[in-house]
């Protein structure tokens, strides 16, 4: 059983990379490929391979149900992201406030907090938005 | 014994006949013989795991859940249900997964 494995993989390295853009293979190749990119959070290669495996067969239920976890993971990591965009927002309210206390004036400031808070605030918010796209993608599918 | 003739006409007409079945086939019924042979075959060939992958990408998925040390499970329900609105078989799903979890933590 180890070597046939073994022999599986290699025939998958060099026969199935190559030609898995073809949509030749079998829907449960597309859907193992498709739930190995979840694991890794790759939520666009994910898609990918939902997209190639689209006209499934046989295995229609599965294909819906790798959708639907693709779907989730997208929700709970925009979730995510919507919390942290909340708490960096609080932190630069905060810190706006702060600027304008006249102790603060005589202070040496951390300049660059500030921009770094908002440097973050627009990465998440991409972050989000990218989500947002996936999840109407995958809605569309 | 006789000696078996090869006709390459032959093959050609029938591969002709065959390409213009599967074409009838599909406009006809939608259905796409080639590509079904095909999962059928990759289906024989050690692809058969795959409902054991979509557990553990569920089960993954189900713990990858950003919970509050303080909350209960009804909170969590209900966050699963808001989270699964519109995907009825991955909800149901994780309710037995929950279930099982309960079960097992009583037992």
């Amino acid at each position: 059983m180890i070597g046939l494995g073994i022999l599986i993989r290699i025939v998958k390295a060099f026969v199935g990379k190559p030609l898995e853009n073809t949509g030749l293979f079998p829907t449960r190749y597309y859907l193992q490929e498709a739930l190995r990119s979840l694991d890794q959070d790759n939520i666009g290669e994910a898609i990918k391979f939902l997209k190639i495996s689209k006209g499934a067969l046989l295995d229609r239920s599965r294909w819906k149900l790798v959708r639907q976890l693709i779907l989730f993971r997208c929700r709970v990591l925009r979730e995510r992201h919507g919390k942290r965009i909340g708490y960096i927002e609080g932190r630069i309210e905060k810190l706006k406030i702060q600027q304008k206390l006249p102790w603060r004036w005589f202070r040496k400031r951390p300049t660059d907090r500030l921009t770094q808070y908002q440097d973050a605030l627009a990465l998440e918010k991409e972050a989000r938005l990218l989500l947002d796209d996936y999840e109407r993608e995958l809605k569309d599918l | 014994m006789e000696e078996k003739k090869l006709s390459v006409p032959g093959a050609l007409v029938g591969a002709l006949v065959g390409l213009g079945v599967e074409i009838a086939i599909r406009e006809l019924t939608g259905f796409d013989v080639v590509k079904g042979i095909l999962e059928i075959v990759g289906a024989g060939f050690g692809l058969i795991r795959i409902d054991r992958r979509i557990y553990e990408s569920t089960v993954r998925l189900l713990n990858g859940m950003d919970v509050e040390p303080d909350d209960d499970y009804q909170r969590i329900l209900r966050r699963i249900d808001d989270l699964t609105v519109d995907l009825p078989e991955l909800r149901q799903s994780f309710l037995k997964l929950m279930e099982a979890g309960l079960r097992a933590k009583t037992a």
